[in-house]
């Protein structure tokens, strides 16, 4: 290293450079914990900070140690069996004890016996001196390390240094709170059965004859059961049933010896192992547990299996060099693998497997009762319906209903002629297309405000949220895209990601808030509402202006209208007059009876009329929703407006030059370019809505008709304590979810392509 | 053969590590703990097989640290202290810290080292730790349901006789804590919630009298409607608990409507929950909503508007009265002065009856105990008796900078002194009560009492449905 700054030019001034942020760093930490001891509470927020910083040194630290250790074990192997063959054994035994001892759920209460707590005040020290000696060694393994890796081992001492002196701070700065036994309580045992363990690993590594071998494995096996059994004196004791120990016995057996011979094994080896961890399972698995029952079958319950193991171990004939390199090589992807797929086992695979098992139970997980819960959901027999029927007979009578069918019918009419004329069956443009689109949001959002229930709720979130937060996303992506505000726009669109689920709902919980019509309303919404509705009823010069305002608006936009069709360019015309005309219905309102928020009283005096956002059902559904959108636009707007660069300017360029328009551009070229991307987009928000859980849990918990899926499984598992459907409810999310999710990475894998 | 042995060790001391993360209670205090103990103690082994250069500096190191071992072992012998956890919900400053404080004091006299831990998730937490068999020594119930439920499981233990003798609450308190005929939970505060809030003041100003039966009740708001003034102040929002408040109408209107056995039965199922005597209160306080008038929201309605949000108005005159539970106070706004006289102060009196039985509607928590240990029940004795609530009381006190301690016990031979004039009436109120009722949604299945009871209910206040409906759906939803 020192070579290669050197032969740098302008090495010194880096280094000065290096220096002056060495002393930044430094200083910046001075200052910071200088103000914190400043504070009022600086003692509290030392400590707090002390500890974080400890842990996560002790995370990384025993993440990186086992993983070295690990192959450091395995390297032995190849280079000398015997030491691996007694660092092998001593580690699993170590592992098993602890496992055993430090679990727990195999610990019952009680007095802990007087002989470890004996041993745990003899070796329950603390100081600072043995911490820095502790920490001195691992400096050393360290160092070692470092000198390996870089070729030179000037780096042991100074790594002895600064471990010893970490060690010294630790110990003084934790001397006076002596954590109570956490080394014997823990650890002592697996040390002891690790060292036996391993003395046994080392004579079996150096013996060939079989009969001795399974003399020692067998010895081995008994001595650590013997022990084990007394280890968990105090802990575990099964109530002995031969049919819960000889049936996962013989189980276990029989699956190891299958699968031993379907890999062209030999059978008995396995056949023990698989014994051995059936026997566990039984004992520990399937018996009854009684505190006080007899030590002796505690022993007779770990010894058995520790034998088995013992003879697995040893009757192998001793392994030659194809056979040491070979489980030298496997070990290494187990290495590599084994970290992540722990992770993913602990925290995902075995979560799933035992929340669907818990889903075939009652509430409080004792009784099996089948697919009884998941009938309770599919049956409206929670304490919400999933599907509510009830007012699906307001349908016909609802204005979107009447709103969307003729528009349906519109835009399906138009297609046909449009497409007679040029000699198709069907014609998509803009004339067909927007009435069509619009009728059918219409048209779903009539079901959903009629049709109710949880799941049909879920749906209704899908439906529009998706919608709306793709439909958006990419219309600002596009009209964004090589703008001169981009990034400014972008940002602030990109925002409300930023903000967590939980944030945003408080934020609109105040926007929505509707207060007495006699006080000010602080609702932002509301405010606006009532504003209007004051302003449109009226009779002051704010009212005289905005009424001028709008009559000579809807005259220009009429003569614009007019000049248009006379001059028969239609350019522009339907959009331009379907916004006329929502002007003109808006302005004969606010002229005549009025619009917004107010309403005449009975004695005809005006009074402020707010609407309940969160309250009113079932549109307070959409006003929940557009939370979501909020947020959710933002991502989609990124991913698709990186696609949308991602189009080659070639395409683009030809298009333009063969006198495409824009809309033409973006709806032949662009979009179906864009298709893969917007795929996983739609797909991930989708995934997103399902579980869309904590808006709802913050405004409304579920009430004034706003349920989901999600927040109802937190109910019923944790406020009402109903495990099973709980976990059925967690189910019926998770394989909704399931496909979305598979056609979501297939996507990405397209879109990668 | 030194280099494996360390290799050895160092992957030793990574297991260890990772394992007590894993093994204990909080992942973060413990690790680092044990990183202290596991380094400290596999020093020494360690030692033993270090050779050469190392070597020497080890034995200086041992010889020093034997001396200070000795040393900390003496201290060790004199202070012997039994330890006892206790849990609970209250997590407040002023709340954890004084429950800390007297009990603090407490162990101090008798070598107990107690230690008291809010947990805004208590519910969810202590069945982990039951679960986990890893439960603290004692912990504080704020519902009788789930306290008879774990009895049941046999997850606590029963209270010792000297705990049992030793509660100073009367028998309609204790009957809280007393599953099936054992007593496993001792009461160790009390909150009283058939009250109605007012400003005395504004009362005189307009010549209304506090009501005595319920009759004069519905009186004085006819007339206060007919003065122009807005009688009550009600809101039910409350987050996710949306409803409680109308469920706590209710079963004011049950106790007094239908009298306490009705109330029993109602709360044990042994009426259905759609029973005509309930739907009839329920629909009572619909009713009384609905009157013209008769309420203001400061959210526009009932439903809309925060249950905290309905002192202001209070003060402020837009409604007259409030029927909230005793530790309303902490959300009247501050610098209220609470029944001292001034034009300002609002004061408290008893929500009238119609039988003439002064039932009251409270509740409370209860401390029990997972253990059956010597110093675990001695504490629970503690808690139980007069000198804990008279202790707590006072120490909530000055931490909350006087005033009002938000704290009330009904625990006998209180020295009354400690408490504010208001929370003096509270504590009248109490002791002239003949028949003191849990608050039935805390006893009731989770299903409903913190279900079907609450959203039900609010939709019933929504207009959305009557009350024989929102009966017939809860009496459906009950497990």
């Amino acid at each position: 290293m020192s070579g290669a700054v050197a032969a740098d030019p302008n090495a010194e001034q880096s280094s000065v450079v290096a220096t002056l942020k060495k002393v930044a760093v430094v200083a910046f930490v001075v200052v910071l914990i200088w103000l914190i001891n400043r504070t009022e509470q600086s003692d509290l927020l030392f400590d707090k900070i002390i500890s974080t910083l400890i842990s996560v040194a002790i995370a990384v630290g025993a993440s990186a140690g086992l993983w070295i250790g690990a192959n450091l074990l395995f390297e032995q192997a190849t280079k000398n069996w015997q030491r691996f063959q007694a660092l092998a054994a001593a580690s699993i035994s170590a592992v098993i004890f602890f496992a055993l001892d430090g679990n727990r759920l195999l610990r019952v209460l009680g007095p802990r016996d007087d002989v470890t707590e004996a041993v745990q005040d003899l070796t329950n020290i603390s100081t600072p001196v043995t911490m820095a000696v502790f920490l001195g060694l691992i400096g050393v393994l360290v160092g070692r390390a470092i000198a390996l890796y870089r070729g030179s081992p000037a780096l042991v001492v100074p790594s002895v240094a600064v471990f010893a002196v970490l060690g010294l701070v630790l110990g003084i700065y934790r001397t006076e709170e002596v954590a109570g036994g956490f080394f014997t309580r823990i650890l002592w045992w697996p040390i002891v059965a690790g060292a036996i363990a391993g003395t046994f690993g080392w004579v079996l590594g150096g013996q060939s004859d079989p009969k001795i071998r399974r003399t020692v494995g067998a010895l081995g096996g008994l001595i650590l059961g013997i022990l084990a059994g007394f280890m968990l004196f105090r802990a575990y004791r099964p109530v002995f049933n031969i049919l819960d120990l000889a049936i996962p016995t013989l189980l276990g057996g029989a699956l190891f010896a299958a699968v031993a011979l379907v890999r062209g094994r030999p059978a008995m080896p396995t056949v023990l192992l698989g014994s051995a961890i059936g026997w566990a399972f039984g004992a520990f698995g399937f018996s009854e547990v009684d505190p006080l029952g007899p030590l002796a079958w505690q022993v007779v319950a770990m010894v058995v299996p520790f034998v088995l193991a013992g003879l697995w171990a040893s009757w192998r004939p001793q392994a030659d060099v194809v056979r040491r390199t070979e489980v030298s090589n496997d070990a290494r992807s187990w290495i590599f693998l084994g970290p992540a797929l722990t992770f993913i086992a602990a925290t995902l695979v075995i979560p799933a497997l035992r929340t669907i098992y818990l889903s075939l139970f009652d509430a409080r997980s004792e009784e099996w009762v089948g697919f009884a819960n998941y009938g309770r959901i599919f049956g409206n027999e929670l304490n919400e319906d999933s599907f509510d029927f009830s007012r699906a007979g307001a349908l016909p009578g609802s204005i979107l209903f009447q709103l969307g069918v003729p528009l349906l019918i519109l835009g399906g009419v138009i297609g046909v002629l449009v497409g007679r004329r040029r000699g198709n069956k069907f014609e998509t443009v803009g004339v067909s297309a927007t009435p069509i689109a619009i009728g059918f949001v219409l048209f779903a959002v009539a079901i959903f405000s009629t049709i109710r229930g949880t799941i049909i709720n879920n749906l209704w979130w899908v439906f529009t949220v998706t919608t709306a937060s793709t439909c958006l996303g990419l219309a600002i992506a596009v009209l964004a895209d090589r703008s001169k505000s981009e990034k400014i726009a972008k940002a602030f669109i990109f925002l409300p990601m930023a903000i967590s689920f939980v944030g945003a709902s408080i934020i609109w919980r105040a926007i929505y808030q509707a207060r007495d019509v006699r006080k000010d309303q602080t609702g932002v919404l509301n405010a606006l509402w009532v504003g209007l509705g004051r302003l449109s009823t009226g009779s002051g010069l704010p009212t005289l202006l905005v009424t001028v305002g709008l009559v000579l608006t809807l005259i220009a936009i009429l003569a614009f209208l007019v000049s248009a069709v006379a001059q028969k360019s239609l350019n522009g015309v339907a959009p331009l007059a379907t916004i006329g005309a929502a002007l003109a219905w808006f302005t004969y309102r606010f002229i005549g009876s009025g619009v917004g928020g107010v309403r005449t009283g009975p004695t005809g005096e005006l009074i402020g009329d707010t609407v309940f956002f969160v309250q009113d059902s079932p549109f307070n559904n959409v006003w929940l929703m557009i939370i979501l959108i909020w947020i959710q636009t933002g991502f989609a707007m990124v991913i698709l407006s990186a696609a949308i660069k991602a189009v080659p300017s070639e395409f683009l360029e030809a298009a333009r030059v063969d006198g495409a328009t824009d809309a033409q551009i973006f709806w032949r070229i662009t979009l179906p370019q864009i298709y893969p991307t917007i795929g996983v987009v739609v797909t991930t928000i989708i995934v997103v809505v399902m579980k869309v859980f904590d808006i709802v849990k913050v405004i409304t918990n579920g009430q004034f008709d706003t349920q989901v899926l999600a927040n109802q499984m937190f109910n019923e598992a944790f406020s009402f304590r109903d495990k099973g459907v709980g976990s059925a409810l967690a189910i019926v999310l998770f394989l909704s979810v399931l496909p979305v999710m598979f056609y979501n990475i297939r996507q990405m894998q397209k879109a990668q392509d | 053969m030194k280099n494996m042995w360390m290799k050895m060790f160092a992957a030793l001391f990574a297991l260890a590590l990772v394992a007590s993360a894993c093994g204990s209670d909080s992942p973060v205090g413990d690790a680092v703990d044990a990183a202290g103990d596991a380094a400290d103690d596999a020093a020494e082994t360690v030692e033993d097989v270090v050779d050469g250069d190392d070597e020497e500096e080890a034995m200086e190191e041992e010889e020093a640290m034997e001396e200070e071992e000795a040393m900390e072992e003496e201290e060790a012998m004199e202070e012997e202290a039994a330890v006892v956890t206790i849990t609970g919900p209250e997590r407040d400053e002023s709340e954890a810290g004084a429950i800390q404080e007297v009990l603090s004091a407490f162990g101090e006299a008798n070598n107990i080292d107690i230690t008291y831990t809010g947990d805004a998730d208590w519910e969810a937490n202590i069945d982990i730790q039951v679960e986990g068999n890893n439960p603290p020594n004692l912990s504080i119930f704020p519902q009788p349901g789930k306290l008879a439920d774990f009895a049941r499981e046999g997850s606590v233990v029963p209270l010792a006789d000297n705990v049992v003798d030793g509660m100073a609450w009367s028998e309609a308190w204790t009957v809280f804590g007393n599953v099936d005929g054992t007593q496993f939970g001792a009461p160790v505060k009390a909150d009283l919630k058939s009250l109605v809030w007012y400003k005395p003041a504004a009362f005189e100003e307009k010549g209304y009298a506090v009501p005595g039966t319920f009759d004069d009740f519905l009186a004085l708001t006819g007339e206060m409607i007919a003065n122009g003034d807005t009688p009550l102040c009600v809101g039910i929002e409350s987050g996710q608990a949306t409803g409680w408040t109308y469920t706590d109408w209710v079963e004011d209107m049950v106790l007094r409507q239908h009298g306490a056995d009705v109330y029993d039965a109602w709360v044990a199922h042994d009426i259905p929950f759609n029973d005509p005597q309930i739907v009839e209160s329920m629909q009572t306080v619909l009713d009384l909503w609905a009157t013209d008038g008769m309420t203001f929201s400061s959210g526009g309605s009932i439903a809309a508007t925060a249950f905290q949000d309905n002192g202001q108005p209070l003060v402020d005159g837009d409604c007259m009265m409030h029927r909230q539970a005793s530790f309303y106070s902490a959300f009247i706004p501050e610098g209220t002065a609470f029944a001292d006289g001034t034009p300002d102060a609002v004061d408290v009196f008893y929500f009238p009856d119609i039988k003439g039985d002064a039932p009251v509607l409270g509740a409370g928590t209860l401390v029990a105990a997972f253990d059956d240990n010597e110093a675990t029940m001695m504490v629970a004795e503690f808690m139980a008796g007069a000198e804990y609530a008279e202790g707590r009381q006072r120490a909530q006190t000055a931490l909350k900078g006087g005033g009002l301690s938000g704290f009330l016990s009904a625990a006998e031979g209180q020295d009354q002194s400690v408490y504010a004039p208001l929370e003096q009436s509270f504590l009248a109120i109490l002791q002239n009560a003949a028949i003191v009722r849990f608050d039935a949604s805390d006893l009731m299945p989770a299903a409903v009492g913190a279900g079907t009871f609450w959203s039900e209910g609010t939709s019933a206040v929504n207009g959305d449905q009557d009350a024989a409906a929102a009966a017939e759906k809860i009496e459906a939803s009950w497990p």
